[in-house]
């Protein structure tokens, strides 16, 4: 999709502004959407929701804002509770209601499991139609929906540096339900100077694509 | 989170959302007050650049760790104890004197949480986000890292579930530390490249 968080390469941004000795979180809020975001089902799509935000809204809100916005999108368009008892809970909250609390000490434990070392799954495809020091080209035509291939890389040729193990081509599973496509998929390099005028000395650009972002060339 | 926190009346519109939100999922049995207090407690109190650092350093004094950390990063963090969601995949570049390797994600922010810990606003930001895959010496010189002419300068954008880490070179003027001291000077950002470890920096 070609939203506004397809940032790579726009210009006329200012600084990168870095904070000294930054905490996790920045407010108990971001903890807690951190926290429903990784352990509350609300339906696929996590970062289409936040792909499909209004470009000026996406560029003015902060990183755990685009998160409570993709909880809220997709719980409603799946279903899952409506904008009408968010907004009942938000008047409760707002006249002096606590938020309620549920223990599920289960829960509790998968969730702290997530974050330690766990299998791999692994998936069958077609072999690789490409090697590594094979030149590629990028497909130009992109999906509207999510897609893992930058626009800035439409039509650009580079090099396989890297063959990977097949894996579900994203731009499909983040936007259908069920649907998995497993394709091989690469790690590409492109010459900063074939994509962008770029200062001198060039540099490398290395991206990962999956087999239905690239053509042989 | 305390109590106090719980019961305090939202000073924002987000902390307003966020609560409503909560209440919500959790009237419904879809979230657990203690689940997500334990992913925030994990990332708060365990996961973090440190873990990173750690392995690094690891791969500075043991050079069989390093050959594992550069084939197979993820089961080089294993060993230490870390790995999992943001993690699975785990690929480690090496920095050498001839090239020098930065991490972005343009698309969203993935970022190798396992090792790293949650991303700083400044990662996450549209202008780093938009202008390191372009100039990115430009962006190296706002951090004050300054490189050579002839430093290739390498940026992964991590498009896919292949989450990347930085190994550092090792300083000069570093040979008696030990594997701990050496630790302490891996900064989060020598990990993502916008730093290089310096010898009496803090970590």
């Amino acid at each position: 999709m070609d939203g506004m968080h397809d940032l790579g390469g726009r210009q006329g941004f200012g600084r990168v502004e870095a904070e000294r000795d930054e905490p996790p979180f920045h407010e108990p809020w971001e903890g807690r959407v951190h926290g429903m975001s990784e352990t509350a089902e609300v339906g696929p799509g996590f970062r289409h929701a936040i792909e499909r935000m209004e470009p000026a809204a996406y560029l003015t809100t902060s990183y755990y804002e685009h998160w409570l916005e993709s909880i809220e999108t997709r719980g409603v368009e799946h279903g899952v509770f409506t904008r009408e008892e968010l907004a009942a809970a938000a008047g409760r909250i707002a006249a002096g209601e606590p938020v309620p609390q549920r223990s599920d000490p289960e829960a509790a434990v998968a969730a702290r499991a997530m974050l330690r070392p766990r299998p791999k799954s692994t998936y069958t495809a077609a072999p690789p139609r490409h090697a590594v020091g094979d030149r590629v080209t990028v497909v130009r035509v992109l999906p509207s929906g999510h897609t893992r291939c930058p626009g800035y890389l439409r039509g650009a040729q580079g090099v396989v540096e890297r063959v990977h193990a097949p894996m579900p081509l994203l731009d499909v599973f983040e936007s259908q339900d069920g649907r998995v496509q497993p394709e091989a998929w690469y790690t590409v390099a492109f010459a900063a100077d074939t994509l962008w005028e770029v200062e001198r000395p060039g540099h490398t650009v290395l991206v990962d694509l999956w087999e239905s972002h690239l053509e042989a060339t | 989170m305390t109590e106090q926190h719980r019961h305090a009346r939202p000073k924002s519109p987000q902390e307003l959302r966020a609560a409503a939100l909560e209440t919500v999922l959790i009237e419904k049995g879809l979230a657990s007050t203690d689940a997500i207090d334990a992913l925030v407690d994990a990332f708060e109190q365990e996961i973090g650049p440190q873990n990173g650092a750690r392995m690094v350093a690891r791969a500075w004094v043991d050079p069989a760790y390093r050959e594992r950390l550069l084939r197979d990063a993820a089961g080089a963090a294993a060993e230490l104890g870390f790995g999992g969601a943001e993690g699975d995949h785990m690929r480690a570049v090496e920095n050498t004197p001839d090239v020098h390797n930065v991490i972005v994600c343009t698309l969203c922010s993935c970022y190798p949480w396992p090792v790293l810990g949650i991303p700083p606003v400044w990662y996450k930001s549209p202008p780093y986000r938009a202008r390191v895959v372009r100039e990115p010496r430009a962006v190296l010189t706002e951090f004050g890292l300054e490189l050579g002419p002839d430093v290739e300068v390498r940026v992964w954008d991590s498009s896919a579930e292949l989450r990347y880490i930085v190994l550092p070179m090792r300083p000069e003027g570093t040979d008696g530390m030990s594997e701990e001291e050496l630790a302490e000077l891996v900064t989060r950002d020598c990990m993502i490249g916008v730093a290089v470890p310096r010898v009496g920096a803090a970590a």
